[in-house]
C-alpha cells in the first residue's frame, strides 16, 4: 500500500483547522499529521514532521503566512505549500508564489476544490484556485508595464538633496536662491543638477520641468491664462 | 456974452466929462464883457455876428473873426445859414432858448442859451447866444454813468447775494440772492428782512445789524440759516460793512450760499466723529504709527489686549523694535507691504526688554494686520495702521476642535481596523468553516433527501456569497495589503478596483516611493485621502478621467488628485460647507493637517478639480543616503 501523504495545517482558527481536517480525513491516502496556530510553532512542527505539504493561512497572529512559506520552503525544499487564505487580492497571490508556494486556495472555495488543489500540488503542477484565476491572467496581462508605469526607477535613484533641488529647479528658482535657501554653495547646487540630468536623462531645464510635472513634483496651474 | 461962453464953456466940459465917464464905463464893460468864461455872442437879425468875445477864448473853433462875420460862416464855416438854425426861431418867436448842443466838428458840447433884444414895437432885433462849454463836465457825467453801469453789471451778476438792509427792511437785493432765496426781488422787499431768516437765528442776525450800524466792532462774517421759498434750510455766510445809503446809514451785506459746503463739513465731522468713536470704541485693538515707526495713538482695546493701564506707558514705543514682531514682517513693512498674520504674542519679552508696564504674563495668540499708508507709487511711507485682535480664546477652540477632529479621525481608524480584523479574521472564517462542513454535509452520500440537499445548495451558495461581501467590506475599512506590499501597490490595487466599479478612468503614478520608508499612520492616512478624494470625485464631480500622482520630493510627500469633472465655485464650496455638504474635502483637509500638511485646493467650474497635498517627512531614505558632503 502506497504511503499516505503527510499534511501540516497552518492556521490560528482552530474551528477552520477541524473543518479542513474533516475535509482531508475523508479522502484516502493523505493523512493530516499535525497542525499549528502560529508561525514559530509551524516551523517547529515542520521540522519534525518533514511533510509532504504544508496548508498556510496567510494571517497568522505572529507572521505573515507569505513569509512563513519562504522560510519552509529554505528548511524543507521538497515540502509543497499551498496557501489557504481569505485573501482574493492579486498582489497576495504573486507574492505567495514568489516565496515558493505551488498553491493557492479562497478560502470560500467548495471543499471540492480544495481536494483537487492539494492533488494537484502533490503531483507538483501548480494550482490556482478558479474564482481568483481570471483575476491573475488580467493582471499578469498588463502587469509588465504597469509595474513600470506607477513608479519611476530614473527617479528612484535620486537622492533627497537632489529631490529637493529638483523641485526648486521646477520651481524655476534659480540656482543662487537654492544656494541660498539650502544653505550651500552655487557650485554644489550646479553639481547636483548635472546628477539629476544625468540620472534621468535629460539634456535641458525645460525637460527638467516637463519631468517634474510628469511626476507630479511642481504644479502647473493648466487654468491660468 | 460971457456967461455963454461960460456955459457954452461949461457944457463942453460936462459933456467932455460925461464922455470920458461913458468911455471908462464902456471899457469897463467891454472888459467885463471880454472876460467872461463862457463865450457871448449877439447876433442881428441879418445873422451879423455883433458883438462878441470870442477873441479871448479858445474853447470853441471860431472859423471866421473878421468885421462882423455872418455866424453860420464864423461857427459852422457855411456860406449859407443852417437848415435848423435855432436863432432864426428865436427872432420868430422872441422866446427864451436854452438847450445842449454838441458840435459834429470839434466833439464840444456847450450849454447855450438865447436871449432876445425887442426894440420897440417888440420885434426882435438881436439874439444874445452865451455859450457855456460843459464838454467836461458831460463828459464825467458819462463815466460816472459807465462806472455805474459796471458796478450795476458785477452786483447783477455776482454768485454772492447782495443785499442793503436799512430800518429792518431790504432796500436793494441782486438776483444772485433771489437765485439762493427763491423769493423775487419784490417778495424780499416786501416785509422785514429777519422773517426770512430761520427763527433760531432770528435773534443773533438782528443783533448783528444793530451792532454793525450802531458803529461797533463786529466779526467780518457769520454764519446764519434762512428758509428758503421752498421751505428748506439754507446755510449762509454773511459779510457786512456799514454804508451811506440815501442819506442814512445801512448795512451792505454779501451772503454766500455754503448749505453744500456745511452738509460736506457736517458730514465730514460726523465721520470724522464717528471715525473717532470708531477708534476708540472699536473690539479692535488699533495703533497708529509714524513713518519712522514711532506709535503716535493706541486705542483703548489694545491697550486693554497687551495689559497697559496709560498709554504714556507706551507712546513713543516702536513698531520697528518689538520683539513681538517676525523679522519677515518688519522686511515687508520696509518694502511698504501690507501684512496680515497670526502669531502669538510673548509678554516674557516685553518684561526682559522692559518695554512697557504690563499686567499680563505669559503669552496670548494675536490675529495682526499692519498696512503702511500712503503707498502710491514713489512716495514714502507716512505712517502704519495695526489691527490688533487677541484670538487667543479661538486659538485655543481652534486647537481643540483641530485635536479632536485628529482624534477623531485616529479613533475612527482604530475602529475601522479593529473592524476589518474582527470580521476578516473572525467572522469570515466561521463562516467559511460553516460552508466547508455544510459542503461535506452534501458530500455525504446518505440520508439527505433531494429536496432538503437542494436547500442545502443554496444555503451554501449564500454562504459564498456572504463570505466575499463579508471579505470586500473588510477591505474596504482596512487594506490589509499595505504591511504587505506597501503604499503604492496599496494604493495602485484601490484604484484598480475602483476604476472597474466605477468606470471611471484612473491614471496613477508615484515616484521616488519605493525606498522610502514610512510610519504606518502616514501610510493609512496617504491611502484614506486617496480613497476620499475618489470618493468625493465619483458622488459630486461627473468626472470621467483622474489623475493621481504621489511624489516623495525631500522634504514633501506630495499627492495630486486632478479631474476633469464639473468643478465648483470655491467661494461656493465655503458656503456650502456650512451646510454640511462637501464633508468629504474638510475630512481630507483634516487628516492633512494630522499629518501637518499642505492641503490646496483649486477649481474652476467646468474644467475641474485639483487637490494638492503636501507631507512633510523628516526620514531619509535608507539605501541611498547621501554620501558626500555639501560644501
Amino acid at each position: 500500500m502506497e504511503q499516505k501523504k503527510t499534511i501540516l495545517i497552518v492556521d490560528d482558527h482552530p474551528l477552520f483547522r477541524e473543518g479542513l481536517k474533516t475535509i482531508i480525513g475523508h479522502k484516502a491516502g493523505y493523512e493530516v499529521a499535525g497542525e499549528a496556530g502560529t508561525g514559530s510553532e509551524a516551523i517547529r512542527m515542520a521540522r519534525k514532521l518533514k511533510p509532504d505539504l504544508v496548508l498556510l493561512d496567510i494571517a497568522l497572529p505572529d507572521q505573515n503566512g507569505i513569509q512563513l512559506a519562504s522560510e519552509i520552503k529554505t528548511i524543507l525544499p521538497n515540502t509543497y505549500i499551498m496557501i489557504i487564505s481569505m485573501h482574493s487580492k492579486v498582489n497576495y497571490i504573486a507574492d505567495a508564489f514568489q516565496a515558493g508556494a505551488t498553491g493557492y486556495v479562497v478560502k470560500d472555495s467548495a471543499s471540492e476544490r480544495l481536494i483537487q488543489g492539494i492533488e494537484a500540488v502533490l503531483r507538483g503542477e501548480y494550482f490556482l484556485d478558479s474564482s481568483v484565476s481570471h483575476k491573475v491572467v488580467q493582471k499578469l496581462m498588463q502587469f509588465p508595464d504597469k509595474e513600470a508605469k506607477i513608479t519611476d526607477a530614473a527617479y528612484d535613484t535620486l537622492t533627497s538633496r537632489e529631490q529637493e533641488i529638483m523641485v526648486l529647479l521646477g520651481d524655476g528658482i534659480s540656482i543662487n536662491q537654492i544656494a541660498e535657501k539650502l544653505f550651500i554653495s552655487p557650485k554644489t547646487v550646479e553639481n547636483h543638477r548635472t546628477n539629476i540630468m544625468h540620472k534621468l536623462n535629460i539634456h535641458t531645464s525645460h525637460e527638467l520641468v516637463r519631468y517634474a510635472v510628469k511626476l507630479g513634483l511642481i504644479d502647473v496651474d493648466l487654468w491660468k491664462e | 456974452m460971457k456967461s455963454n461962453e461960460d456955459f457954452a464953456q461949461q457944457s463942453s466940459e460936462l459933456r467932455k466929462r460925461t464922455e470920458e465917464n461913458l468911455h471908462q464905463v464902456k471899457n469897463l464893460l467891454s472888459s467885463i464883457f471880454n472876460a467872461l468864461q463862457d463865450l457871448v455872442i449877439v447876433i442881428d437879425n441879418d445873422f451879423r455876428v455883433m458883438m462878441s468875445n470870442w477873441k479871448d477864448h479858445e474853447f470853441i473853433s471860431v472859423k471866421e473873426r473878421q468885421g462882423n462875420p455872418y455866424c453860420y460862416a464864423a461857427f459852422m464855416g457855411r456860406k449859407t445859414p443852417c437848415e435848423h438854425c435855432h436863432t432864426m426861431e428865436m427872432f420868430a418867436t422872441g422866446e427864451i432858448k436854452a438847450f445842449e448842443h454838441t458840435n459834429p466838428i470839434d466833439g464840444q458840447t456847450h450849454e447855450i442859451q438865447m436871449v432876445p433884444i425887442f426894440d420897440d414895437q417888440k420885434n426882435v432885433v438881436m439874439v444874445i447866444e452865451h455859450f457855456r462849454n460843459i464838454t467836461d463836465k458831460k463828459r464825467a457825467e458819462e463815466a460816472l454813468r459807465e462806472n455805474e453801469e459796471k458796478y450795476r453789471m458785477v452786483i447783477e451778476n455776482a454768485n454772492e447775494g447782495i443785499l442793503v438792509a436799512q430800518d429792518g427792511m431790504l432796500q436793494f437785493v441782486n438776483p444772485a440772492l433771489t437765485r439762493i432765496s427763491g423769493y423775487s426781488k419784490e417778495e424780499l422787499s416786501s416785509k422785514p428782512f429777519s422773517e426770512f431768516v430761520h427763527p433760531d437765528d432770528k435773534g443773533t442776525v438782528m443783533e448783528h445789524h444793530w451792532k454793525r450800524l450802531s458803529g461797533d466792532e463786529e466779526p467780518e462774517a457769520y454764519h446764519l440759516r434762512m428758509v428758503d421759498k421752498g421751505g428748506d434750510t439754507r446755510w449762509l455766510r454773511n459779510n457786512g460793512v456799514i454804508i451811506n445809503w440815501e442819506g442814512k446809514p445801512a448795512t451792505l451785506n454779501f451772503i454766500s450760499d455754503i448749505t453744500a459746503q456745511k452738509q460736506v463739513e457736517d458730514a465730514r465731522r460726523e465721520s470724522e466723529e464717528m471715525f473717532r468713536s470708531l477708534f476708540s470704541a472699536s473690539p479692535i485693538g488699533i495703533e497708529v504709527y509714524g513713518s519712522e515707526g514711532q506709535l503716535l495713538n493706541v486705542n483703548r482695546s489694545c491697550l486693554d489686549i497687551l495689559g497697559i493701564s496709560d498709554k504714556s506707558q507706551i507712546i513713543d514705543f516702536n513698531l520697528f523694535e518689538d520683539p513681538n514682531v517676525p523679522d519677515e514682517v518688519k522686511e515687508k513693512l520696509r518694502r511698504s507691504e501690507p501684512v496680515g498674520y497670526e502669531a502669538p504674542y510673548d509678554f516674557e519679552k516685553v518684561k526682559k526688554l522692559n518695554l512697557y508696564e504690563t499686567t499680563k504674563s505669559g503669552s496670548i495668540y494675536l490675529d495682526m494686520r499692519i498696512t503702511p499708508f500712503d503707498r502710491k507709487e514713489g512716495k514714502s511711507v507716512s505712517g502704519y495702521l495695526v489691527q490688533i485682535q487677541d484670538i487667543t480664546d479661538r486659538k485655543r477652540a481652534d486647537e481643540q476642535i483641530h485635536t479632536l477632529t485628529q482624534e477623531l479621525l485616529k479613533a475612527q481608524e482604530n475602529e475601522r481596523q479593529m473592524i476589518s480584523r474582527e470580521l476578516h479574521d473572525r467572522l469570515a472564517q466561521d463562516l467559511s468553516v460553516s460552508k466547508i462542513e455544510l459542503d461535506m454535509l452534501l458530500g455525504e452520500q446518505f440520508g439527505l433527501h433531494p429536496e432538503s440537499k437542494q436547500k442545502a445548495i443554496r444555503i451554501s451558495n449564500n454562504l459564498q456569497r456572504a463570505i466575499k461581501a463579508v471579505r470586500d467590506l473588510s477591505y474596504d475599512l482596512l487594506p490589509l495589503s499595505l504591511n504587505q506590499f506597501g503604499l503604492v501597490k496599496t494604493i495602485s490595487e484601490y484604484c484598480e478596483d475602483f476604476s472597474l466599479r466605477t468606470g471611471l478612468n484612473i491614471d496613477f503614478s508615484s515616484a521616488g516611493m519605493t525606498e522610502l520608508e514610512l510610519d504606518f499612520d502616514t501610510e493609512i492616512n496617504l491611502y484614506r485621502l486617496v480613497q476620499e478624494g475618489l470618493n468625493n470625485i465619483k458622488k459630486h464631480a461627473d468626472a470621467t478621467e483622474i489623475t493621481i500622482r504621489l511624489a516623495a520630493a525631500y522634504p514633501n510627500i506630495i499627492l495630486r488628485i486632478i479631474d476633469n469633472g464639473k468643478g465648483f465655485d470655491l467661494e461656493e464650496r465655503l458656503k456650502t460647507l456650512n451646510y454640511g455638504k462637501r464633508m468629504g474635502l474638510r475630512s481630507m483637509e483634516e487628516r492633512v493637517n494630522l499629518l501637518k500638511g499642505d492641503f490646496i485646493i483649486q477649481s474652476k467650474a467646468m474644467e475641474g478639480t485639483r487637490i494638492t497635498i503636501k507631507i512633510p517627512y523628516a526620514e531619509q531614505k535608507s539605501g541611498t543616503e547621501e554620501n558626500h558632503i555639501d560644501r
